[in-house]
């Protein structure tokens, strides 16, 4: 693709909002190693990410962003208020309903609080049964892993993962798995190298 | 910058690239221009896969270090495409940082950072945190119509697709891109009107259609 595309198609708008498939992602990376003006461009749109009003955003405060923690919701009971939590942040609640929700942990975990090189402690009572956690800004062409500290993927009856129609993923553990260990995340292409997602340990609190 | 003024500035980074080559394998003291004419696009391929700034600074001088000694070593197979080549060392070197394969070290050389010539340093660097916030405010409050708010905040802060913000919406893909293109044209005024840009270098140009 030539520079007056990528201009049209407002692909560094895209790019900051990591909206770009990892084939498009590398073609205008490999662009702005000789494009001024692009660069220029990726600038300004990360500024403008980063800096957009705090009041906006639909969950995370600063403060939580800048410390690296993930967002815990330690959900009652309440169907009306999941619907309100996935309403504003896009994560589609029928899913999850089953009889040991009030002891599931939900974790939203924004781009902007993912890729501290030390683990994120996911903070929950110890008597949780299941974490599960929510990962937005994944390519559509790739898939999400855990893996353990050697690099291997997690058993399945460990956890599973799976998209959601906004394109996040739902990442649920067994309470237990997590526990343990810390656990990495990478998301993976059938081509190309992965990419790493970050790292979560658990923290856990007095069971109530 | 028209495509056709772009076009030309690819075709002399190329051969920039090559007499750049050229001068490292003679050892001549080229850092400098490296770093001018690179940092800041592999600052964002590190930025964007979510590596802090301090860690960044570390690949960037592990990617510049490696990238001299293989030119001085065996040199490189295209010498026109030394960005491409950077750009795989930087990638390479992100993938393994996340891995946990390279030790942590943030000693990269600050007394280089300091003397950075300004062309070398991003908008983030160049420009205190509290001015952008308040440029990015004021971008926000002088968007026009409630419409193109909402795509930014969408976009940026509920990490919608592209697809899912026009379904909902009712944009066309062509309707979005304009909204972007306002937007950035905006926040560039604003920025120049503060006096925090790099010249002229922000211009953008119109989506097409």
């Amino acid at each position: 693709m030539n520079h007056l595309q990528f201009k049209a198609d407002q692909t560094a708008a895209v790019y900051v909002s990591r909206g770009l498939d990892e084939s498009a992602q590398e073609d205008f990376e490999l662009h702005l190693m000789s494009c001024t003006e692009c660069v220029d461009d990726v600038e300004a749109w990360r500024a403008i990410e980063q800096h957009m009003p705090r009041a906006a955003r639909p969950s995370v405060p600063r403060a939580a962003v800048a410390s690296g923690g993930f967002r815990p919701w330690r959900l009652a009971a309440s169907l009306v208020g999941i619907g309100i939590v996935g309403a504003a942040g896009g994560w589609y609640a029928h899913p999850l309903v089953d009889p040991e929700l009030d002891r599931t942990a939900f974790f939203n975990a924004l781009p902007l609080s993912r890729g501290a090189f030390d683990c994120m402690p996911l903070k929950f009572a110890a008597d949780t049964r299941r974490v599960v956690l929510r990962i937005a800004g994944v390519g559509s062409d790739r898939r999400v892993v855990a893996l353990n500290a050697r690099g291997e993927e997690l058993a399945a009856r460990g956890y599973s993962a799976r998209r959601q129609s906004d394109g996040s993923w739902l990442l649920q553990f067994a309470a237990d798995t997590i526990a343990r260990r810390a656990l990495r995340l990478e998301s993976r292409a059938a081509t190309g190298p992965a990419e790493p997602l970050g790292c979560v340990s658990a923290e856990l609190a007095p069971g109530g | 910058m028209s495509y056709t003024e772009s076009t030309s500035e690819v075709t002399r980074s190329r051969e920039g690239s090559v007499s750049l080559v050229t001068a490292i394998a003679e050892r001549s003291e080229m850092q400098e221009e490296l770093y001018l004419k690179f940092r800041r696009p592999l600052m964002q391929v590190f930025q964007q896969r979510r590596i802090d700034p301090d860690a960044a600074q570390d690949l960037l001088q592990l990617t510049f270090l490696q990238a001299i000694k293989k030119i001085r070593a065996n040199g490189l197979v295209d010498p026109s495409n030394l960005g491409g080549y950077l750009y795989r060392t930087a990638t390479h070197l992100a993938t393994a940082y996340w891995r946990g394969e390279l030790a942590r070290q943030h000693d990269g050389d600050r007394e280089l950072m300091t003397n950075l010539k300004d062309e070398a340093l991003s908008l983030e660097e160049r420009v205190d945190h509290d001015s952008l916030a308040h440029s990015v405010r004021e971008l926000m409050e002088e968007l026009p119509g409630h419409r193109d708010r909402e795509v930014l905040e969408r976009f940026y802060l509920r990490e919608e697709s592209r697809v899912s913000i026009c379904e909902s919406l009712n944009l066309t893909s062509l309707q979005l891109n304009q909204v972007l293109w306002r937007a950035r044209q905006r926040f560039g005024e604003v920025l120049r009107k503060h006096g925090l840009s790099r010249g002229g270098s922000l211009a953008a140009h119109a989506p097409e259609g």
